[in-house]
């Protein structure tokens, strides 16, 4: 591993193309449009955080304050699939873009040109999903699950977002094909599978539950457009056709992206743990194993969705049982954690405190996803705003955190800066607190039976609605500084060394920091007593 | 050994090309490059498969 240190190649060869154009248009470089990517998913963030400060500042007081109700229906769609298919998705391909080639020392993806174009369908996209809150009759309003007849009911709106979720679609399916095909083909010599750093793991999987389920949705949204304006019945109860059915495909899709947006979490979080806690990762391949048990399982769980349908009794118990499955590899997990935490060494700088929070909270997201998976307990809690606490802890203290462990964890080696360490950690504490106050306060209006998707609410249900719009106020604003923090981090600081971090092992740390334009334009050589999660003999 | 492009050919190629040009420093890369086309083409394959499947199996269903 040493002779890959910053390839002699690439000191004399590190030539950035010169005008922004050319370097951030055409960009065929897997840092670059790594850059691209989260640079997008941040501007997302904000937009999709926007639409969640409506959404909370209408429920701050019952009655309706602010927004009519059709436009405030418009913000929980759309806040929805800015945050999941513009934020969370493209900051995770982000993350692989910029760290899977420098992991298994590949010179880049797989296929640069392709790459390229992945990225830039994504902003046509979002401008003509985002473009629809400004046409007559406004943007889609019926939940992001888009479920007919309701969904068919908008007007202009319909078209252009079913055309921008196919391209949404396009631009996954493609970034997916395009790690596969840099995972399974591009490693260095010597960089087995069973070798390859969690996160990269994690990311192979997750491309393979990309490619088997973004074409269902978008085969389901294809149909929704027949049946709207060609006059089709795929889901047409009049014309002989089954709503119902739109929502067993939808969620056959639904349910493996959940894994999508959370697999590669567990991978940052596999990342970052064993190297503060100067470890190796504890049952490195009982992680791959859970991870792909995971993938497996969330393709035979959909319809814990929707018990409240109308389902055969034998349905319900096979799907609440497949559910409840999928706690065991994941304990595995959280135990794996735990465990290379325990007798560590530990240091809890900024992207360790986020990963632990990671730990803690989106546990707590899980245990309230079983409570879900338990049929007469979900008559209960369905459509309720246990629900909504339930999904923002997996995918907020999930998903989110993960993302901004990520980002403090590999700021250093994208900029060649550290970040303020003191800003980051104020930034964790500021949203660990506040995040708590936001949606856990929510478990307790949906055990009280407060409905989701509503503008307006019993007085009841006052109190923990004012508390839960304070939280979400103090959070989004506590974004603001990581903003802060990036952006200062990326304009100077103190200079960061090639391994960054005391208990950092890894490819990616023998390339200096920032990571040269060019890297492993040369195949390095492995030397196992360095790979990241120390000797492991397979 | 693969084509390389010069130095000065590598500046006066587009950006984008020379990214890749610079991928075909090494045989191992190129060889690891084209086994990524084929991986790449069954792929989309396979995703384009499902997506006409789903919609031929709902018309199908009809």
């Amino acid at each position: 591993m040493a002779t890959t240190h910053a390839d002699h190649h690439d000191d004399h060869h590190d030539h950035k193309p010169s005008g922004f154009f050319q370097r951030w248009v055409l960009s065929t470089n897997h840092k670059d449009i790594g850059t691209l990517y989260l640079v997008f998913a941040l501007i997302m963030f904000l937009v999709g955080g926007a639409m969640a400060l409506i959404i909370r500042a209408e429920l701050f007081q019952p009655g309706l304050q602010l927004v009519d109700p059709e436009f405030f229906n418009q913000m929980t769609t759309m806040h929805a699939l800015v945050m999941i298919f513009g934020a969370v998705m493209p900051a995770f391909v982000g993350l692989a873009n910029w760290m899977v080639p420098l992991m298994i020392g590949a010179p880049d993806m797989a296929l640069p040109r392709m790459n390229n174009w992945s990225f830039w369908i994504m902003p046509f996209a979002f401008g003509l999903l985002l473009l629809t809150l400004f046409v007559p009759g406004g943007g889609p309003a019926g939940g992001w699950t888009l479920y007919p007849p309701l969904s068919l009911q908008g007007g202009n709106n319909v078209a252009m977002t079913i055309f921008a979720i196919h391209m949404m679609g396009v631009s996954s399916i493609m970034g997916a094909i395009n790690i596969i095909a840099t995972i399974l083909n591009m490693r260095a010599p010597g960089m087995d599978l069973l070798k390859m750093p969690i996160f990269v793991w994690a990311w192979l999987i997750t491309a393979f539950l990309l490619i088997a389920v973004m074409p269902v949705l978008a085969g389901a949204v294809t149909m929704l457009l027949t049946d709207k304006f060609f006059l089709t019945s795929f889901f047409n109860a009049a014309g002989g056709g089954d709503p119902v059915m739109f929502q067993h495909i939808f969620w056959f899709f639904g349910h493996p992206e959940v894994y999508i947006m959370i697999l590669p979490a567990f991978g940052v979080v596999s990342e970052i743990i064993p190297t503060f806690a100067r470890k190796p990762l504890f049952g490195y391949q009982a992680m791959v194993y859970a991870t792909a048990s995971i993938a497996f399982l969330s393709f035979i769980v959909w319809a814990h969705h929707m018990f409240t349908v109308g389902m055969p009794m034998g349905g319900e118990l096979f799907f609440m049982y497949a559910t409840m499955l999928i706690a065991v590899p994941t304990g595995v997990k959280v135990f794996n954690w735990v465990s290379t935490i325990w007798k560590g060494s530990m240091t809890f700088e900024t992207p360790m405190l986020f990963a632990l929070g990671f730990v803690v909270l989106f546990t707590i997201g899980g245990f309230s996803g079983l409570m879900l998976a338990i049929v007469p307990a979900d008559f209960q809690y369905h459509d309720t705003y246990f629900v909504v606490a339930h999904f923002h802890y997996v995918l907020v203290t999930g998903a989110v955190f993960s993302i901004m462990a990520a980002a403090y964890f590999w700021l250093p080696k994208w900029t060649g800066h550290m970040y303020n360490e003191t800003l980051g950690k104020v930034h964790f504490w500021l949203s660990a607190i506040s995040v708590n106050v936001l949606f856990f306060p929510q478990h307790f209006l949906g055990l009280a039976g407060m409905p989701r998707r509503i503008p307006d609410y019993n007085v009841a249900f006052a109190d923990f609605n004012m508390i839960s719009t304070i939280g979400g106020f103090a959070f989004g604003f506590s974004q603001l500084l990581f903003v802060y923090i990036v952006w200062q981090t990326a304009r100077g600081g103190q200079k960061a060394t090639a391994g960054v971090w005391e208990g950092a092992k890894g490819l990616e740390w023998t390339v200096p920091s920032p990571a040269p334009h060019h890297t492993f334009s040369t195949p390095p050589a492995i030397d196992d007593s360095m790979l990241a999660h120390g000797n492991t003999a397979h | 050994m693969a084509t390389r492009l010069t130095e000065e050919a590598c500046f006066r190629a587009p950006t984008g090309e020379r990214d890749i040009e610079i991928m075909t420093d090494s045989e191992t890369i190129q060889r690891q490059r084209a086994a990524a086309l084929r991986t790449v083409w069954i792929l989309a394959a396979v995703a384009l498969l499902v997506y006409v499947g789903f919609i031929a199996s709902g018309v199908l269903a009809r």
